[in-house]
């Protein structure tokens, strides 16, 4: 797997550069190149569309906030990642107190997920695929947040343990021991649903 | 022991399969994995725990992210969280439909590009909207202000102000970045290419048959969109490799990508502006010869210099604003003039490509319904054929690119049922070709307009034609050959070659030739001894129709991978820029500054044909040094 490294990007650079400088331009040119990753790695972290949507765009709203303190020598996208998962873990925070009332959409059918009785005798392989798929979605969102954050950021945008503990601001042993946790409850998590299903 | 070397370890296991471990360390593991099958047994699930979370489909942003994101910075405020369900489903809903509009009239002028092309080939002048044609791409015009959130930016060298989020009008920058364009295409344009791809494979739902490409053996494919495909909403590019299967046919679309480009004097809101990259790769371009038939039968196209590397050109519409502005013009149900451009272009390449018969063509492939249908070419003739013989009332059964609905002019014609031999090697030579005066149709052109029930294209002036059907006679009764009978003399080869239109060069031959077009036919008349130097086999004197066939095949699978371009650049692309345009257009601040500026004079919607030659048939002689004449 070739991971993401760190590395400042220089088109990154040269457009931070113009930002910075009020280039309203280049600022836009960043939101377009970042908006899809980050967006991913919200909905990924809160499985929810509408609020991903509202993350992504509040992270974009206050990295041009906080471009001005912006150090050339550090990394936009670690950077904007940073900024971005703070903004959803401070947002589940907030959502664990006041806990969702109503699903707004068919995303959150994953959170709670009950596997079909009758899946595992379907014999359609898209079904399968598309079985294991929400199961996996599933069990990710039983994680805790620290650890779905590492594993996401480990295994879906593809990091390396360095970049990641930059975002999550915890060192590199901690990256490294909340991805092989996370990844561990995801095994027993998905094995257990294997179990339920041969129960079942 | 070995349980706690495993629990030491253990923790270790998916650092190590992130390969984010120390050497000795990761060697350490190594070594401890090849003893215990409990490790290597929960290495694997991990693994297959890892795998199935990289496999999770990735999400885009959505349609507003960068508008939202404008709005927020103006409003002064950071909307934290939480749902606002309905301004966003009404943003998104103008945003679909605006799409949508703004996606037809694109298919619509990338299809009407060809139509223009021939207009302007035919003469014929374009009476300008009263309105101007900003109203007409509504839905997608730049009558917002802000560039900061209607460019889809990806390319950091543009230099942009920060007016550009206050009121700049958004310039429509050009793709000079061949590295650029590849990160961009690597990085960015996945989603775009698969689009186009369902869009192919869907193709049935737009009126094309699936397997067209397929069965045409090579194809047209879009790989990629070119850097400046997404500067907004009047400006696209793309990149289009054609792959002939067979010479014949690399030739005639090679000669058809040379027809499209302008000359560089060239002018009018048709094809032009090749280009200066273009027109030095023009100059490269092989010369191509008739040299013999192939055992197989048929004339063969040999190359002093075989192309072993792929041709790029550019072709770039001067105007999309022109193209709507041409749509505004013509008759509402008048469709475009797609065959007689094809037509027009093909016998345009035959001229530049030495590929004029200097011998009757007995059952040529445009005109007949019937011919034979053999070769690589034949699927491509296969769909030229259908759309031939389609009845001459708008069916609308038919797909769009085989039959498209051509209402008849009043004026026009009855349709000439019978199959005409084609004329173009019988043309005068005086007669024009391409720009500034109509091209006179060669018979399988006006009969094939006319059997489709349309009459775009201007019909021939009524001298032209009369001179042509008796040069036609006259050709058909000198040669009384049947096909497959060799033209060995090289006096009647020179003969037909002089009528064949370009002996007498036109002005737009004589600009392409300004250009760098060598593929003329001193290479023909050099080969017209009459046997072929490398075989000593006669010379076919009769063209089979199937690089025409193919050739127009090419072009008119090419304007439909063109229209599915369009339409994924529309779905994928455009989306955002669409969404964002419409919100601004109710937008107060829009309301307070006025309409925006007018959209760029120039917006260009640029194919780039990498045309690809095909490979070398088994049995064809090497190209052989051009005899003395």
């Amino acid at each position: 797997m070739n991971r993401v490294t760190g590395e400042i990007d220089v088109q990154d650079a040269e457009l931070i550069a113009r930002a910075q400088r009020g280039d309203g331009v280049a600022f836009g040119m960043l939101v377009s190149r970042y908006q899809d990753r980050i967006y991913n790695t919200c909905y990924r972290m809160c499985h929810h569309a509408d609020d991903a949507a509202d993350l992504t765009q509040t992270a974009f709203v206050k990295a041009f906030e906080a471009l001005p303190r912006f150090e050339a020598r550090a990394n936009f996208f670690t950077w904007l990642y940073r900024i971005a998962v703070n903004l959803v873990l401070s947002e589940r925070r907030t959502r664990q107190r006041r806990p969702r009332l109503v699903r707004e959409t068919a995303e959150d059918d994953g959170q709670r997920y009950e596997p079909p009785a009758a899946a595992a005798d379907d014999p359609r392989r898209p079904l399968l695929a598309a079985e294991r798929r929400r199961s996996v979605e599933a069990a990710l969102q039983r994680l805790d947040e620290e650890f779905r954050a590492a594993v996401i950021l480990s295994d879906i945008e593809e990091l390396d343990y360095a970049t990641i503990s930059e975002i999550l601001d915890v060192p590199v042993g901690t990256v490294k021991s909340r991805i092989h946790r996370g990844r561990m409850m995801l095994r027993d998590l998905l094995k257990r649903e294997l179990e339920d299903r041969g129960c079942a | 022991m070995a349980v706690r070397e495993c629990d030491h370890l253990s923790a270790d296991l998916s650092a190590y399969l992130d390969g984010e471990l120390s050497t000795e360390r990761q060697r350490l593991i190594a070594d401890h994995l090849s003893g215990c099958d409990g490790c290597r047994r929960l290495v694997a699930e991990l693994r297959e725990v890892a795998a199935a979370v990289a496999q999770l489909p990735r999400k885009t942003a959505p349609l507003d992210t960068l508008a939202g994101v404008r709005e927020a910075l103006e409003r002064g405020r950071v909307v934290a969280s939480v749902a606002r369900p309905a301004p966003r489903l009404l943003r998104l809903g103008v945003g679909i439909t605006s799409a949508a509009a703004v996606v037809g009239l694109f298919a619509l002028a990338g299809w009407y590009a060809l139509e223009h092309a021939a207009r302007q080939s035919a003469g014929r002048p374009h009476a300008a909207p009263p309105g101007g044609v900003n109203e007409r791409v509504e839905p997608g015009r730049r009558t917002a202000p802000d560039e900061f959130a209607q460019r889809d930016l990806r390319t950091p060298s543009e230099p942009g102000p920060m007016a550009g989020m206050a009121g700049a009008p958004p310039a429509l920058a050009r793709a000079d970045s061949p590295a650029a364009a590849d990160r961009v295409a690597g990085q960015r344009w996945e989603g775009v290419e698969s689009t186009v791809a369902d869009e192919g494979r869907d193709a049935g739902t737009l009126g094309r048959p699936a397997d067209g490409l397929a069965r045409a053996g090579g194809g047209i494919t879009i790989t990629r969109l070119l850097d400046d495909a997404n500067r907004g909403v009047d400006a696209a590019a793309f990149e289009v490799v054609v792959t002939p299967q067979t010479t014949e046919e690399y030739a005639a679309v090679l000669g058809i990508a040379l027809a499209l480009q302008s000359p560089p004097s060239g002018a009018g809101p048709g094809l032009t502006g090749a280009p200066p990259e273009s027109a030095a790769r023009t100059a490269d371009l092989p010369v191509h010869r008739v040299t013999a038939n192939e055992p197989a039968g048929g004339r063969a196209l040999r190359k002093a210099a075989p192309p072993t590397t792929p041709v790029t050109l550019d072709v770039e519409t001067a105007s999309i604003g022109a193209l709507i502005q041409s749509l505004a013009t013509a008759t509402p149900a008048a469709p475009p003039l797609v065959f007689d451009l094809a037509r027009a272009k093909v016998e345009d390449a035959r001229r530049q490509l030495t590929l004029e018969p200097n011998a009757p063509m007995a059952a040529p492939a445009l005109a007949a319904p019937g011919a034979a249908n053999t070769g690589a070419s034949g699927a491509a003739r296969d769909d030229s054929d259908d759309a031939r013989d389609r009845p001459a009332a708008p069916e609308g059964g038919g797909s769009r690119t085989e039959s498209p609905p051509r209402p008849r002019s009043p004026g026009s014609a009855a349709p000439a049922e019978t199959p005409e031999p084609r004329s173009a090697a019988r043309k005068p030579a005086a007669e024009p070709t391409r720009r500034g005066v109509p091209p006179a149709p060669s018979a399988d052109s006006g009969e094939g307009a006319q059997s489709r029930g349309r009459e775009p294209a201007p019909p021939a002036p009524a001298p032209t034609r009369a001179r042509e059907r008796a040069d036609e006679k006259e050709a058909d009764a000198e040669s009384a050959a049947p096909r497959g009978v060799a033209a060995s003399k090289p006096a009647e080869r020179a003969k037909a070659a002089g009528r064949g239109g370009s002996a007498a060069p036109s002005e737009g031959s004589d600009a392409r030739e300004a250009a760098g077009f060598r593929l003329g036919r001193a290479a023909l008349e050099s080969d017209a001894p009459g046997a072929d130097a490398g075989t000593g086999r006669k010379v076919e004197a009769e063209t089979p129709p199937a690089d025409i066939a193919a050739a127009l095949g090419y072009l008119i699978d090419g304007i439909e991978q063109l229209r599915f371009g369009v339409v994924a650049l529309g779905e994928a692309v455009l989306r955002r820029n669409v969404a964002a345009a419409a919100e601004r257009s109710e937008s107060k601040a829009l309301k307070e500054t006025g309409p925006g500026p007018s959209p760029a004079a120039e917006p260009a919607l640029r194919v780039r044909l990498v045309i690809v030659p095909p490979p070398a048939p088994p049995d064809a002689a090497p190209a052989a040094t051009r005899p003395a004449p």
